[in-house]
């Protein structure tokens, strides 16, 4: 996906108003963050609200790299931190030269199913297409009765 | 944990309208719903809540901020080591 500064703008509006017609309570509205390399990123912070208690968070992180006037996205981590069931799921692409060498692998997954004990550091994980996409994949998880499971995921480090 | 979605048919009894109405809202995008299975859907009840409480989220123009430094993503995460070599073993 390469998209223009004005295209990246709309496409960051477009996302903050999808999660929010998801019932997540949006702290700030976001900003395009550009830096001295032209690298531009962006932070969405929402809450999930509950009945009792503290709720879930869902972050959404996106970097986006120059590409001749455009941008593509380049990194992205994406959180459900789940303080109810004190437990973390989160999507990433960050590092990538790193977890290759390392691994084979571009995308790495996280799962706490004790927030703050980790079983295994990262697990393997498929691409998530966008920000709509791993914003729709964390509410999955978030809804599923039997809560935030790291059963069935492959640990890298294994 | 307390429950977090309705189903399609509590959502039809809660808005006196046809479980496929339902469906329908979902299938169009004016309700958000996830598709579980083929025949299964859930509706986060933050999503019906704000579905009820009607109007769309207001727009905004998103600023472009000049920044010396973003913070780096995964901050805080060991990354991997590099593997050593078999070389480096027997040094």
């Amino acid at each position: 996906m390469s998209l223009d500064l004005a295209g990246l703008g709309r496409y960051l509006v477009g996302l903050t108003t999808y999660v929010e017609r998801w019932g997540v309570e949006i702290g700030h509205l976001p900003s395009l963050d550009r830096d001295p390399d032209d690298v531009i990123g962006f932070v969405i912070e929402g809450r999930l609200p509950a009945t009792t208690g503290p709720g879930a968070e869902i972050i959404l992180r996106e970097r986006w790299s120059p590409d001749a006037g455009r941008w593509e996205r380049s990194e992205y981590a994406y959180e459900l931190i789940d303080h109810e069931l004190a437990s973390r799921r989160a999507f990433h692409q960050h590092d990538s030269e790193a977890f290759i060498r390392r691994f084979r692998v571009v995308v790495h997954e996280h799962c706490e199913g004790v927030l703050g004990s980790p079983d295994r550091l990262h697990y393997a994980g498929l691409p998530v297409l966008d920000g709509y996409d791993g914003a729709r994949r964390l509410l999955a998880i978030w809804v599923d009765p039997g809560g935030i499971s790291c059963e069935g995921l492959t640990c890298l480090e294994a | 944990m307390n429950r977090r979605f309705y189903t399609p048919r509590e959502v039809a009894e809660m808005l006196g309208v046809s479980t496929t109405t339902v469906l329908k809202l979902i299938h169009d995008g004016s309700l958000p719903g996830i598709r579980v299975s083929e025949r299964i859907y859930r509706i986060p009840i933050p999503a019906f809540e704000r579905f009820q409480a009607g109007g769309a989220a207001p727009s905004f123009t998103p600023q472009v901020r000049r920044v010396e430094r973003l913070e780096p993503l995964g901050e805080g995460e060991e990354l991997p080591r590099r593997r050593e070599s078999p070389v480096d073993v027997i040094r």
